[in-house]
């Protein structure tokens, strides 16, 4: 070992016995991570994140578990295209015409095109009869359009709960959790429907929707007031 | 005659929950320091204690309390902080002002900060396994045998990482000083 090696190690010693020591925390910061700590306890609400693996290693073979995932998903979804299509072919002969946006809302001159250009049209009669039944099917909406649609039935709801209609709260409310189980606004809906609960006398259901919210939506800025609405209906 | 005579009421047994919030209280001092030296930003530390108090809560009624519990956290502090690496590298870090710790004195522990803070450079330049096992081992005193245990990787593993880490730190700490000499 060379003299500048030694004292290159000497140094890193020294370093090293800086380090050791652990600074005391200032009793503001302390105090704020422990009543979070408590908050979270009471709440009942401590769901570990679930980002923590159990184990050290399964750090590592994340980017292997992520390329198989990848690898499957690129797979999954070009058989489901390929069956899409195939289905879609299949249903060309009877109802190429029905395949709007839910089905409802399909334009007639698009119909009217779509039933010529199909290869095997069927007679028009028939045509007339599966575009005024048209099968559901079901298209991911556009980004932008579901927000939308989520934003126009939330709007609705709020308005049934401001006018104490809680029945059609309640049905506008299960329409989006329908619609859009993991929408954007669920955390709204799923609040929502705890007051919606509450309000119509439910306190036992509100109860149980109240602490499924604060399971899945721990950290949202809701959670105190939707506790409380379902804490103080259900304790009238 | 008779006398009345006080009787101390018999101490109430602490709640699971009571318990597991003071051991966190013990430690939460090791547990910020842990984080800081694992890389994580001074802003970001308080959530990620958090963090590591919900996985040591859903836990505590398997652990064994008997043992120290500080290389069981350190563990933890570990996991968390490689996810919030992975999670982090896919996102734009806002910088915003950090918090500057005015309760440590000023000019008396100048030196000895100073070398903190070198020492937490250094180890960000040394990658996240091996330098786990530097702090667990040079800097928390833990042994090897509970360091393979909590990391759940061989003891031949950990004196490799350790080995490495150690050359690796060195080099880091060259680096670091003859830059700053420039």
């Amino acid at each position: 070992m060379t003299s500048e090696e030694a004292s290159s190690a000497a140094e890193l010693k020294s370093l090293l016995q800086h380090g050791k020591t652990v600074s005391t925390l200032p009793r503001v910061i302390r105090s704020r991570v422990l009543g979070r700590a408590s908050a979270s306890i009471l709440q009942g609400a401590s769901s570990a994140p679930d980002h923590v693996s159990s184990s050290v290693r399964s750090t590592w073979p994340m980017a292997w578990v992520a390329g198989v995932s990848f690898v499957l998903a690129v797979g999954g979804v070009a058989i489901a295209r390929h069956g899409y299509q195939r289905w879609a072919a299949a249903l060309v002969p009877t109802g190429a015409a029905a395949l709007g946006p839910t089905g409802a809302a399909a334009s007639p001159p698009h119909d009217a095109k779509s039933a010529v250009n199909a290869p095997s049209a069927p007679s028009p009669a028939t045509s007339v009869v599966t575009t005024a039944e048209p099968p559901r099917v079901s298209r991911p909406a556009p980004v932008i359009e579901s927000y939308a649609a989520e934003l126009d039935l939330l709007r609705r709801a709020q308005a049934a709960y401001g006018h104490r209609d809680f029945a059609t709260t309640l049905r506008l409310l299960a329409e989006h959790g329908r619609r859009f189980p993991s929408g954007r606004l669920a955390e709204e809906r799923e609040a929502l429907r705890v007051r919606a609960l509450a309000g119509s006398g439910h306190s036992g259901a509100a109860r149980m929707a109240a602490s499924s919210f604060a399971v899945r939506f721990p950290h949202s800025v809701l959670l105190v007031r939707t506790m409380a609405a379902g804490d103080a209906r259900a304790d009238e | 005659m008779g006398y009345l005579r006080l009787l101390k009421a018999p101490e109430k047994e602490p709640t699971a929950d009571e318990a597991c919030l003071a051991a966190f209280d013990k430690d939460l001092d090791y547990v910020f320091e842990t984080l800081r030296r694992l890389g994580i930003r001074a802003a970001e530390t308080e959530d990620l204690a958090h963090d590591v108090f919900l996985v040591l809560h859903r836990n505590w009624p398997t652990l064994d309390t008997s043992r120290t519990l500080r290389p069981y956290l350190f563990g933890i502090a570990f996991r968390i902080a490689c996810a919030h690496k992975r999670r982090r590298s896919r996102e734009v870090y806002c910088s915003t002002l950090e918090a500057v710790d005015s309760a440590v004195g000023q000019e008396q522990n100048l030196q000895n900060r100073e070398s903190v803070a070198l020492l937490l450079s250094a180890l960000e330049l040394v990658p996240l396994p091996r330098r786990a096992v530097i702090i667990m081992h040079e800097l928390d005193e833990v042994p090897v045998s509970v360091i393979a245990e909590v990391l759940a990787i061989t003891r031949f593993g950990v004196h490799a990482r350790l080995r490495k880490g150690r050359a690796e730190l060195a080099c880091a700490v060259r680096k670091l000083q003859n830059r700053s000499r420039r």
